[in-house]
């Protein structure tokens, strides 16, 4: 019930934006195979941010960016599937990844509105902010949740990759003026 | 007569010195194999005596600044699974182009460097040539 309540609350601060009455109704305590879920469509979003970058920007750091979101979350995504194809766990979808995947469906749709004009500044405070999102949620709530020792070196590893993200993120957010 | 002694002589002296040259290479050889883990990749050979090796790992360049003596080979080594390169940071006068994870470049000292990887800007080392830093003293 302790653990419950705390998730809950984390996911309220996480992802602000959203209503969590569904998840009330569910158990919120993720078992690896959902860790792994939440992971994989962690990664895929800032993809398909990514994408629409690459479509609308002519801002060479944004561009510039974007192709690393691309080429770093795949690299994640399939050192994610290795493993789960190792330790035999089929990822397993969820209320996190669920949630994670709304909230996603909405900014797209925001993004792709953008004028070309303030999409940069869009994109990248997008990125700042879920990146900040997505290293909290691996700290504080994926890996306490992880029980696998790989599964949490996975998500550990991927920690100075996200937080280098972020700085970069910042920096470029900086340049253009954010 | 004298010719051919001086010249046996010239020989053996010659044979003692390779000799003990080859043992003291031996030896150096054996601290070296922990310390370049690039012995892996074939295609490159191993690096010189006045060789230093910096590690891209956990987006960070291992030892972030490395104080070197121009005309030192040093490897750079991508121990990430997320690609890396090694590029001079103020006008891109040079760059390793991409490295895979494990993948290996070398380079020679001339002058000090301020490098970045260019796919991870705020990924940043320096070389210092050891000159450079004796002046600054």
């Amino acid at each position: 019930m302790k653990t419950k309540n705390l998730t809950l609350s984390m996911l309220s601060i996480l992802f602000t934006t959203f209503t969590i009455n569904g998840l009330a109704q569910e158990s919120t305590s993720l078992s690896d195979a959902q860790v792994a879920h939440v992971a994989v469509v962690a990664n895929q979003i800032d993809i398909e941010y990514a994408r629409i970058a690459t479509k609308k920007s002519k801002n060479d750091e944004i561009l510039n960016f974007a192709q690393t979101m691309i080429d770093d979350h795949t690299a994640v995504i399939e050192q994610a599937s290795a493993l789960v194809k190792k330790l035999k766990v089929t990822p397993q979808d969820n209320a996190v990844s669920q949630q994670l995947l709304k909230d996603a469906e909405k900014k797209k749709i925001e993004l792709n509105k953008q004028s070309r004009k303030n999409f940069d500044k869009a994109y990248v405070d997008n990125e700042v902010a879920y990146h900040k999102a997505v290293i909290d949620a691996i700290e504080k709530l994926l890996i306490p949740e992880t029980n696998n020792s790989e599964l949490k070196g996975l998500l550990e590893a991927v920690l100075p990759a996200l937080k280098t993200h972020l700085n970069h993120a910042i920096s470029v957010q900086k340049q253009i003026g954010g | 007569m004298k010719p051919l002694i001086l010249a046996t002589a010239f020989l053996s002296v010659f044979a003692f010195i390779s000799c003990t040259g080859s043992s003291k290479k031996g030896q150096m050889e054996k601290y070296t194999p922990n310390t370049y883990e690039a012995s892996r990749n074939k295609t490159n050979p191993k690096p010189k005596a006045g060789a230093d090796t910096v590690l891209i790992q956990q987006m960070k360049f291992v030892p972030e600044v490395l104080y070197a003596n121009i005309g030192d080979t040093i490897t750079f080594i991508n121990k990430d699974f997320v690609k890396h390169d090694v590029t001079e940071e103020k006008s891109r006068s040079w760059s390793s182009s991409v490295m895979n994870y494990g993948d290996t470049w070398r380079m020679v000292v001339s002058k000090s460097e301020d490098y970045f990887c260019s796919l991870h800007v705020v990924m940043k080392g320096k070389i210092i040539t050891k000159q450079m830093a004796y002046e600054n003293i």
